[in-house]
């Protein structure tokens, strides 16, 4: 330990006050506080082409991110989208956080979607404005613009060079360009590089700014006792006992809302986190835990297995099933069980209100700012436009911040309270008040004709669809879910049957780091497995064989605007097989497991090496990836994404397991709900492969191949195959 | 009140002496660098040292602390200059949502000060009570080995 560098970078958290006047929220060093300054407005920009450029007379140049970050790089990569075509350094811009509006398009930071959807978007934004600087410096000096050319952050012809700064007054009398000529990707220089998060200094300083730490003058903190079982009501609590613990200021009951988004609960105030966690513990709340009490997790898993037992909607038929069973030599049939499992993000949800007359002020690590507005508003009946939603960094996330509710109680709390409020969830809040990743039961067959040839595909995938989260939402697993690796089934079979069942769900249903695609790609890719087992073929091969030749498919859960080429699953799926080494001897009781799956317009293969004791102990020593999201803006925030989805899909086949006891959810912290540590990490190793010419997602693609990999890895090692998830408490010896 | 030494600091506080540290850090003393994620010893969020030791601030009380040379991630740096430790977690690209990296550091810097030289298998040991949801151990692992002076195991 000895070298110490100065490091120069500075990144700013900023936005813009309710009245429009420009304020600065927080700047590395300058963190202390939170709080709005009226009329420090530093920007004063000269130049604002677009919503997303800005450059003041001083020449700072500020782009705006108006996704959020949570770990996975869009801060940092909408920048460097920007920055590319502005030509400015990434070192030089000033990056400031969008409130939640809609001038910016869709701000929801979900479904692997902030490369995918802004590639043109911001690249275009940028270049804009270069041209418009460019133009400004052509007629100062009198020579053609195409004579001109724009680097680090000005405009330089022969020796002559103006910065934006000085250009900036100038290019603002220019009219917009509605079709500014793009870079050529072979002139990247930004893009395709590896590139450090720009919020890196200030994590490891630990100045960044979560949800869990916003402060303000007069804040109260609340913790919230709510209902156990969801839609169940109090009976009776002590407001006394709460209220006679030091420093606790009030004592407030919240009503479910409208929406469906929050339950029933009683919230305790304080000048501190801890006051308000020891007055919600005095509160001692008798519940009336409704008609949700019954249910039991093994109960639920028997009612799932009756309805896989019946047809369900049909997601996708082709040739005919029925009739390929009916004159099939054997059929091969197998089922798998995965429970609901929880985020369990290293920050739990954490929000702050600010209500002032019709107006309020909120601090939210949100993933979807503008739903926080509308939710916001609806629940204290004020118009969207007077809602401010400031969004903080997200300590981990993965869908779970998408949901406003504790937004919603923060700004019901400051409502009623006349105060400030930060509405924080404790880690048992977090895991017994989630939106949970579905609990679902699957079904297999294929239909084998003479000499083993496949000549059906029949899966129904029972699972508790979204829509039951919400008064209004539907039931069924739509297209969209049926679209999360079940009707993306990529395999050449001649008859093929497809469906969803429909069951109902006890808790709520959310969005979890690639969502269906989990469950869907761990049945899909263990069956193939068990299929190539039975019939006697080498997994790698079998899959290949499957895939047949390269084809553009089109069924529910692809878009032609960004086409599902199985030749791109067939490369990735290649290239891990290769990394792997895959085919080669290895010491008894260690196997390699393959699997590969398309989501998010990506694809994703894997092979994992593990070892499992002859007491049944479970080593995954190393994992190989390759894929494939189009070409590549931050690989570095690619490698570490495909890290981090390992290590979540580990988490889950080790140990993911949310279960209900009447009603309610039995897990509270990470002693029951386990995560992954570092002494359970593999090696991995991550090979990027760049088709095509438009980038998809990247932040969860990983997660869904990570299960079915260990899976069959274990298969191969022991001969043991595992249908139910999770592997804690089952015998691998 | 309650006297406290952090990050070289003499304060007072005056608070419900079974207050746990990580909360006097946060709300009382207005540093929020310290992590809360499980409140319960579990996760190593919370992770600042006591003493020199690392010491989960989430259940130990600011009674027990009293007097006793406290180090939060706050205390690393010197001004501009970055902690060793967090030089090399900004080095080698660490952090994903950021949020663990403190503790991690902190229990970092207080294996380094034992071992100034650790082995993968002193890492995983002396890292394993550190959770990382957003699954950066890989990277945690190679800062140690780059802020120890090596290139990597
Ligand atoms: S918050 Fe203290 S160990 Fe988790
Ligand atoms: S970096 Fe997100 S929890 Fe560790």
């Amino acid at each position: 330990m000895s070298a110490v560098t100065k490091v120069s970078r500075r990144s700013f958290l900023q936005t813009t006050g309710l009245a429009g006047s420009g304020l600065i929220l927080g700047v590395r060093h300058g963190w202390a506080s939170l709080i709005p300054v009226p009329g420090l407005d530093p920007e004063s920009s000269v130049f604002e082409p677009n919503v997303w450029v800005s450059i003041g007379e001083d020449g700072v140049v500020s782009l705006t991110v108006h996704r959020q970050e949570m770990g996975q790089g869009a801060r940092t990569t909408c920048c460097m989208l920007l920055s590319e075509e502005l030509e400015v350094d990434l070192e030089d811009v000033k990056v400031v956080q969008a409130l939640g509006d809609p001038k910016y398009g869709n701000q929801s930071t979900g479904g692997s979607t902030t490369v995918r959807l802004n590639w043109f978007p911001l690249r275009r934004a940028g270049a804009a404005a270069r041209e418009m600087l460019v133009e400004a410096a052509a007629r100062r000096w009198g020579v053609p613009a195409a004579d001109c050319r724009a680097e680090s952050g000005a405009v330089l012809h022969g020796s002559e060079r103006l910065t934006y700064g000085e250009l900036a007054a100038a290019a603002a009398e220019l009219p917009v360009p509605e079709d500014p000529s793009l870079k050529d990707p072979a002139d990247f220089k930004l893009i395709g590089t590896p590139q450090r998060l720009i919020d890196t200094e200030d994590m490891v300083r630990g100045d960044a700014v979560y949800g869990y730490d916003v402060d303000l003058p007069d804040l109260l903190v609340a913790s919230v006792e709510r209902s156990p079982v969801a839609k169940g009501s109090f009976l009776s609590y002590d407001a006394d006992a709460a209220r006679a613990v030091r420093d606790v200021v009030d004592v407030i009951e919240l009503e479910p809302n409208a929406t469906g988004l929050t339950n029933a609960g009683v919230a305790v105030l304080a000048t501190n986190t801890w006051a308000a966690m020891q007055g919600r513990a005095a509160l001692n709340v008798q519940w009336e835990p409704g008609p949700l009490a019954t249910e039991t997790s093994d109960q639920r898993r028997a009612e799932l297995e009756q309805i896989a037992s019946e047809p369900g909607t049909v997601g996708r038929a082709e040739g005919d099933f029925e009739a390929a069973a009916a004159s099939a030599e054997r059929i091969f049939e197998a089922t798998y069980y995965a429970p609901y499992a929880v985020h369990a993000m290293m920050e739990p949800p954490a929000a702050t209100a600010h209500v002032q007359g019709d107006r309020c002020d909120v601090w939210s690590a949100t993933q979807a700012p503008q739903w926080t507005v509308g939710e916001v508003a609806g629940a204290l009946g004020i118009p969207g436009s007077n809602v401010a939603v400031h969004v903080t960094l997200l300590g981990g996330a993965f869908g779970r911040k998408s949901k406003p509710d504790y937004a919603v109680e923060a700004a019901l709390l400051s409502q009623k309270s006349g105060r400030p409020v930060k509405v924080l969830f404790t880690r048992e809040d977090e895991i017994r008040h989630a939106f949970y990743h579905p609990e679902s039961y699957q079904v297999l067959r294929a239909a084998l004709g003479p000499g083993g040839s496949p000549t059906g595909w029949m899966h129904r995938s029972v699972f508790p669809a979204i829509g039951w989260t919400f008064p209004d939402g539907g039931a069924t697993p739509g297209g969209q879910e049926r679209g999360l690796g079940l009707t993306t089934m990529p395999y050449r079979f001649p008859n093929i049957q497809i469906e969803a069942g429909r069951v109902a769900s006890s808790v709520r249903i959310g969005w979890m780091r690639s969502v269906c695609n989990m469950f869907h790609a761990t049945a899909v890719q263990s069956f193939m497995d068990e299929l190539a087992h039975e019939l006697g073929r080498d997994p790698v091969e079998f899959h290949m064989a499957m895939l047949g030749e390269p084809r553009i498919m089109e069924v529910e859960g692809s878009d032609s605007q960004f086409p599902y080429d199985t030749g791109r699953l067939k490369a990735v799926g290649e290239a891990a097989a290769e990394m792997a080494g895959w085919g080669r001897t290895l010491p008894a009781r260690q196997g390699l497991g393959f699997a590969m799956h398309y989501s998010f317009f990506s694809y994703a293969a894997m092979v994992a090496h593990v070892s499992v004791s002859q007491a049944g102990e479970l080593t995954v020593h190393r994992v190989d990836t390759a894929v494939d999201c189009g070409p590549v803006v931050n690989p570095d925030a690619i490698e570490a994404q495909m890290q981090g989805a390992v290590a979540m899909g580990l988490s889950l086949a080790k140990f993911g397991r949310i279960s209900l006891r009447e009603g309610a959810v039995e897990q509270g912290n990470y002693h029951d709900y386990p995560v992954v540590r570092l002494p359970e990490m593999p090696r991995i190793n991550v090979r990027i492969i760049q088709t095509g010419d438009v980038p998809t997602g990247i932040g969860e693609p990983g997660v869904p191949p990570t299960m079915p990999a260990v899976l069959n890895a274990i298969f191969a090692a022991t001969g043991v195959r595992i249908r139910d998830l999770p592997l804690e408490g089952q015998d691998l010896s | 009140m309650i006297t406290l030494l952090v990050n070289g600091e003499r304060l007072t506080v005056d608070a419900d002496p079974a207050m746990p540290l990580l909360w006097v850090l946060r709300d009382l003393l207005n540093l929020k660098g310290t992590k809360y994620a499980c409140g319960a010893g579990l996760c190593g969020s919370c992770t600042v040292h006591v003493d020199g030791e690392p010491v989960r601030s989430c259940i130990a009380t600011v009674e027990s602390v009293a007097g006793r040379p406290v180090t939060t991630i706050e205390g690393l740096a010197n001004g501009d200059e970055l902690h060793p430790v967090q030089l090399a977690w900004f080095e080698t690209n660490t952090p994903q949502c950021g949020y663990c990296q403190p503790g991690q550091i902190l229990s970092a810097v207080a294996l380094l000060e034992r071992s100034p030289k650790p082995t993968d298998e002193e890492i995983d040991e002396a890292m394993s009570g550190n959770l990382c949801r957003c699954g950066t151990y890989l990277r945690i692992r190679e800062a140690i080995h780059r802020a120890a002076g090596g290139g990597g195991s």
